[in-house]
Order: structure tokens, then sequence, then C-alpha cells
């Protein structure tokens, strides 16, 4: 049943993509203008998300937390299938998809876009490796190698994703260096909400036991991850705040730009990081299972609508040709533009993600990922 | 008519028959020597812009580096004969309106916040010696070449629009639908990105000029080699000055502005 | 390296599928014909830049080589360039008419052989499929009437904002 909704989100995704191609991007909502929309924003959520979801295995092999271990499986096959799912939607909204491997065999080494291609491909690889060692007995000994190669890999792979913003100096609302490790926290509380989604949610359907010792521990890791990003992203308005250069930028994303501000406040602030720390650590608003879920689904919620303002934001607002001039023009020069998502992208969005859903779910069919409990007593004599 | 140029051209370039390429070369070479030095015997003047044109058969140089003077005082206001020409001239046409629509020219009007001056412009790209739109592609498909002009190699453009996220101009379009009648010179396709060429079809061939420069009657755009010091344009930049934009950037333009 | 000889084998072999159909239907002197029977346009001149079986190896190799030295060097002459190929082989048909790309008859020169062969060609999506000569004023500028019509409009950037049919 669960497949049967996933394999018609993914043939959704398909239908968008063919239209896409065969039509030309003049179907979507993006523009000359807004260049990347609504596709680039489930992209680079899965692929953020996807590093981050990395870090409960890291936390086991790189730091020696035991209790982790039996949750190590799972991350590293999380990671791969978000990864996936986001390079599919990046790739399939290319001009010219079909020249992928172009991509794969002219490199301009100083793209940072270029060097994501290597380190997407090269996680891959990495984490493929790490998996072998987590599920092959035989080669266990290179766990702990594969593990902080892993480790240290998906940490330039979001400095590299952070960065294809961080360094596009044309743009006020980037050109920031904050971007780089602000998209790592933001890895680590996309990658475990979605971790913790998953994980009860499969625990639930097999049927396998889930204390609270565990949850307890996840959730409360999530929470740390929820304030850190919270905290860069204040770091990031507060500096932008002083320079009056930057006065007009954030003045349109905190105060007036309708549905980007609606979204910074409601969407990133209040969905996505107040009310899921007040779900996290207020005393005695119900149980950990509870806490958890709704935590990380509004986590996830505030996380895509904070992707939305940086991306989608940051494009509307226009950008300075002359300072103390204003400018039009037929090209819509000086003027804040409108972006409206098409259902096409957010076809190739869900798809995206239906996809990703996928790959963890055959994997669950085909491999020994989760343990066979991890109860209160299992879990407390791993410590 | 930019046609009949290239007809012409074509038919004193080569006699494509003789299976003996170095002949051939030999022959074309001689041929645009002997063009080229009539042309300076016969009529210094109306060649005057065009001394520096290359042998078709040659490769560019660093020797040159071409770009635009714009004198934005003569530029007038509601004219838009340099759009009309460079539309013209690259077959560009309207299919789906000005948001997704290719414009490698436009017409920007500045006005200031306080005193309400207005400055008229056209803007176009702006030919960067360091062009960000460059450094960010993936595959290479952005490049400059060796004379200064910023160009696209749509054959390797994957479409990932990148360089449109990197340039501080909005000098950049991505063609958004299917495209049909392209002419001969300017090929240009769904799904990549484009851009002014600084009529780089027009400076090859040796026209000493671009599109958008012949066709405005106010001379408010002129196009030169920068790197000639007895250039008008190079004359002109160090007699009265021109500005670049976003000049903070650091990015050395090939398009300069006056009045600004 | 591998998929470009199994390109090349299938090239081959669907040439020679080609010209035996040729010889079957005793067509083999006289003007050529495409898979339907249709007459390919004759090119002008005697002979190609290359020798036939040359080009039918190799004109791709000769189109890209062509192709940089134009882009990144500039060099713009006619020999290997694919606005002079077109100049030559995009003759009009027997009814007097240019053949398109996409016609079909499959007449086009290049279509003619890459159909039979089922050798997918992208390069008219973004380049010219006709002669420099083919293209009429009105090709060239597609707007001059309605420029004209605009030219006193009172919106500024009117001008930008053409339809073409």
């Amino acid at each position: 049943m669960l497949l049967a909704i996933l394999g018609f989100f993914i043939l959704l995704g398909f239908i968008s993509f063919v239209t896409m191609e065969h039509e030309g991007h003049h179907i979507t909502g993006m523009t000359n203008q807004v260049i990347w929309g609504l596709p680039h924003v489930f992209a680079i959520f899965l692929i953020v998300a996807a590093s981050g979801a990395l870090n409960v295995a890291s936390i086991a092999s790189v730091f020696n937390q035991k209790m982790y271990k039996p949750l190590s499986r799972l991350s590293g096959v999380l990671a791969l299938a978000l990864l996936a799912g986001g390079l599919v939607i990046l790739v399939l909204d290319l001009g010219r998809p079909d020249r992928l491997i172009v991509a794969m065999t002219y490199y301009n080494f100083k793209s940072i876009f270029a060097w994501n291609i290597i380190l997407y491909n090269g996680f891959f690889l990495i984490v493929g490796i790490y998996l072998w060692t987590m599920l092959d007995w035989k080669v266990e000994k290179f766990s702990r190698i594969a593990g902080t190669t892993a480790f240290i890999w998906r940490l330039i792979l979001t400095t590299g994703t952070g960065s294809i913003f961080g360094f596009l100096v044309a743009r006020q609302a980037y050109d920031a260096a904050i971007m780089a490790p602000m998209f790592i926290i933001m890895s680590f509380s996309f990658g475990l909400a979605i971790y913790l989604l998953v994980l009860m949610a499969s625990f639930k359907w097999t049927q396998r036991e889930l204390g609270d010792v565990v949850i307890k521990r996840l959730k409360n890791l999530l929470g740390v991850f929820v304030a850190a990003t919270l905290y860069f992203s204040l770091a990031y308005h507060l500096t932008n705040l002083y320079a009056t250069e930057h006065h007009g930028i954030q003045s349109y994303i905190l105060l007036h730009g309708g549905v980007y501000t609606l979204m910074f406040w409601v969407g990133q602030v209040l969905i996505g990081s107040i009310i899921p720390l007040l779900l996290l650590y207020w005393p005695n608003i119900g149980s950990n299972p509870f806490r958890a879920v709704a935590a990380s689904a509004l986590v996830i919620l505030g996380g895509l609508a904070m992707l939305y303002v940086i991306v989608i934001g940051g494009q509307t607002y226009p950008m300075t040709l002359v300072p103390g001039y204003e400018a039009t023009s037929s090209f819509l020069d000086g003027e804040i533009v409108s972006y409206t998502p098409s259902i096409w992208e957010l076809m190739l969005g869900m798809g995206g993600v239906a996809l990703a859903l996928t790959i963890v779910f055959a994997a669950l069919k085909l491999f020994r990922l989760l343990p066979v409990s991890l109860s209160d007593e299992v879990a407390t004599g791993l410590k | 008519m930019s046609h009949l140029d290239q007809e012409t051209d074509m038919k004193n370039t080569a006699k494509s028959s003789a299976p003996n390429k170095i002949d051939q070369y030999r022959r074309r070479f001689l041929g645009g020597s002997v063009a080229a030095v009539a042309g300076v015997a016969i009529a210094p003047g109306v060649f005057l812009q065009t001394v520096n044109a290359k042998p078709a058969d040659q490769e560019v140089t660093a020797n040159n580096r071409w770009g635009l003077l714009i004198d934005t005082t003569k530029c007038a206001s509601g004219c838009s004969d340099c759009v009309s020409a460079c539309n013209k001239e690259h077959g560009l046409r309207e299919i789906h309106g000005p948001e997704t629509d290719a414009q490698w020219i436009r017409k920007v009007t500045l006005k200031n916040k306080s005193t309400g001056h207005t400055i008229n412009l056209p803007m176009m790209c702006q030919h960067c010696e360091k062009p960000p739109c460059v450094d960010v592609c993936p595959t290479g498909a952005s490049f400059r070449r060796v004379d200064g002009i910023v160009l696209v190699d749509k054959h390797i453009c994957i479409g990932c629009r990148y360089c449109m996220m990197a340039c501080p101009y909005k000098a950049r379009s991505f063609i958004h639908e299917t495209l049909t009648d392209q002419l001969p010179h300017a090929p240009r396709g769904k799904g990549t990105v484009e851009s002014c060429t600084l009529c780089v079809h027009k400076v090859d061939r040796g026209d000493g000029n671009t599109a958008c420069a012949e066709a405005c009657s106010h001379g408010a755009i002129l196009f030169g080699d920068l790197n000639d010091r007895s250039s008008e344009i190079s004359r002109r930049l160090a007699t009265t000055g021109g500005r670049e934009l976003r000049a903070e950037l650091g990015l050395n333009l090939g398009v300069r502005y006056q009045g600004l | 390296m591998k998929s470009l000889s199994l390109k090349r084998l299938l090239v081959t072999s669907a040439l020679l599928l080609w010209s035996l159909t040729s010889l079957a239907s005793s067509q083999f002197t006289g003007p050529s014909r495409d898979a339907n029977g249709n007459v390919v346009p004759t090119p002008k001149g005697e002979q190609c830049v290359e020798p036939t079986a040359d080009m039918r190896a190799n004109h791709m190799k000769y189109l890209l080589h062509k192709r940089d030295l134009t882009m990144y060097d500039g060099i713009r002459t006619k020999q290997h360039s694919i606005v002079a190929c077109i100049d030559c082989h995009a003759t009009p048909n027997e009814d007097g008419k240019i053949v398109r790309i996409h016609d079909d008859s499959n007449q086009h020169f290049c279509a003619s052989c890459h159909a039979v062969a089922s050798v997918k060609l992208d390069c008219f999506e973004c380049h010219a499929d006709r002669p420099v000569e083919a293209f009429s004023d009105a090709d060239y500028d597609p707007v001059q009437q309605l420029d004209e019509a605009l030219a006193h409009s009172d919106k500024p950037h009117a001008l930008m904002n053409r339809k073409v049919q």
C-alpha cells in the first residue's frame, strides 16, 4: 500500500520531468529572474538532510557511543536514499538533463558546483563502503575508519552545498561565509528529524520494540540542533542588519516580503523552531514518542520554509546596479519579482521525496537494517 | 544585410573543391592579406575600424580586448533602437513574455532616490575580465575568449543556471521553450543559457562594430579595442573616463559607462 | 571508447543497409534517394570538401573539430563549418522548395541518412537547417513591421515585447 502511494508520486514526478523536458521551463514558475524554484528547495533540502541523516551512524563509529550502534545501518541507508532523491530532482530540472554525462566528464575546478558533483559521487562511494563494513562482519574491523572518512566527507559536502550560495558575490541575500556552517547545522537538524520519523515508522510497521531511552536521547539531540540552527539564522540576520547596505534586503525578508516574511516568521521560526523546542523540552506535555514525532514533522516543515526563504526569497529581491539609484527596465530590473510555483515543480519535488522513501523501504525489505529490539532493557545494556 | 555579407565572405574565403588543404589555406591567407592591403591603400577612412580585423583562418589573440563605451548622456529616453537591432541580428523574438524571454540587451532607467536625477543606459553582458559566470559554471561551458568576449559553449551547457545566479548584471537568459527558425550565425536552443555575444560573428568577420552600436542614432554606443591605445574607445576612455557598473566587485568589465 | 565504436558499427551497418537497398531498387545511378524513394536534392558544386566515404564515416569528427575552432578561436572559414555544409547540401527539391530537417519526406540531406540509420540528430534544435539564402529579409527581421507600428508607442519598453507568427 505504502509502496503504491510512493510509486504514484514517483510516476507524477516522472510525468512532470517528461513534460518539462518536452515543453521547456516556461510551464514552470521559474523565470529569468527567479532562476531556481521549488525543485531546488526540495533538492537542497534532501541533499542537506542526507548528510545529516548520517550523523546517527557517525555518533556510533566516530564518537563511539554504543547505544547508537544498532541505529547505524538505517542511518547510512537513509543518507544514501535522501541524496539520491535530491540529486534526481536537481538533474531532472536541468535544461539539458540528457547531458548528465557532460556534467560528469567536463569539470571546471573553480566551480563549487563541479566540486559538489565530485562530493556527491564520493558520498555514494564512501557511505556505500561504510554500509558494507556495517553489514558484513568480515570487514567490520574497517567500520571505524570508513565511518570517520564518511563523517569528514559529509562535513565537506555540506560545506560545498552551503557554498553554492555563500560564493554568490552578486546577490545580497547570499555572499556570506556563514552559509556553509549554517548549512551544516541545518543538515544536523533536518537529517535527524527525518531519521527519527523513519526510525519510528519502520519499528512500528515491523512490530519491533523501540523503548523510551533511545527516543529520549534522539529527541534531546534534535532539540540541540534545532536551537543551533535558529542561532545561526539569528547571527546571519543580525550581522546583515548592522550594515546599512543590507537594510533593504533584511527589511524585505523580515518585515514586508509578503509570503517570504510569513514563511520566515511563521514557517521557519515558529513552526520550525519555537514550537518544536517547546515540544521537545517543555515538561509534561506528552509522551516521548509523541514529542519526537510532532517535533520532527514540524522541523521538516520549518526546514522547507527556511530553504524557500533562502533560495526563492533571496532571488526575488532586486540587485543594486548603481547605489542610490532605482532601476526600471523591461527585464524587471529593480523590481521585487513574483514567483508562483507550478504544479510541475511540486510534482517533481514530491517525486524525489517519494523516490528517497522508496529506496529506504526497499532497503529495509532487502537488508537487515534494523535491530531485533531496542527496548529500554536492550538500550540500557548498550550504554 | 548581414546574410549577403556572409555570402560574399564565403565566396572570398574558399573555393573548397581543392583537396589540398595547405594550398587552400595559403590561397585564403593570401587573398585575405591582399584584400587588407588593398583596403588600407584604397580607402583608409572606410576601413579605419577594421585594421585590426584578423584573417578568417587565424585564431583570435589576447592582443585585442573588445569592449563598449556607452555615453549615458547621449542615450535617449524611450528609444530602444539598440534593443531592436540586437533582436533582429540574433533572431530574438517574443514568445512567452518578458519574464521568460531572452533579452540580450535591455534599456534600463536609473532614477536617483533623493534627487530624481535620471540616467538611461543599455545593459548587456559586461564581458568581465574575471566573469563570475565562468567561475561558477560546472562544466566550463561559460568561457571567456582570449579577446575578452564572454560566451557560452551551448554544446556542453547543461542548463543548471548557476551562471545566472552568479551574474551581477542579470545579463543572462535561459531558453524556456523550443525555438525554431534560428539564424545561421546565431544558433540558440531550449534548455541552455545565453547572453550578449558582443556580436562575435561580426567581430570575427571584421565588421569592427556591433549591431547595437550600429543602430544607435544618438552615437551613445562605441565599440572598440580596449587594448589598442590608439583606438577611439581607448582615447575617449583616457580623456573623458568611463565607469564600470558595480566596480566594487573588481571584475574589470569590457563595457564602460560615461555620465553615471 | 566502447560506446563510440558501437555507435560507429551501427552507423556503418546502417549505411551498408542503405547502399544495399539503393542497389536492389536499381537506383544506383541517377539522383540519390532517401528510404522512401524521395529524391534527395542534389548538392551544389561537384565535390564535397572531403571524399564521400570519408565524410560518411567522419563528418562528425570534422564538424566537432571545426566547432571548437570557431567557438574558441574565432576561425570562421568555410571548411567543415556546419553553415557551409548546409549551404551546399540543403538545396531546393524537385518542387523548388528548400527542404527542412523535420519534413516528413526526409529529403533533407542530413535527415535522409540519419532517419535510415536511426541516429538521433540534434544539431538542428539550435542550428539553422536551411542555407543562408533561404532566409528572407522577414526571417532576419521578424518584427520589422510591428516595430514601426510600435515606434511611437508611449509604453517605454513596448518594443521589447512583440509577437511573431
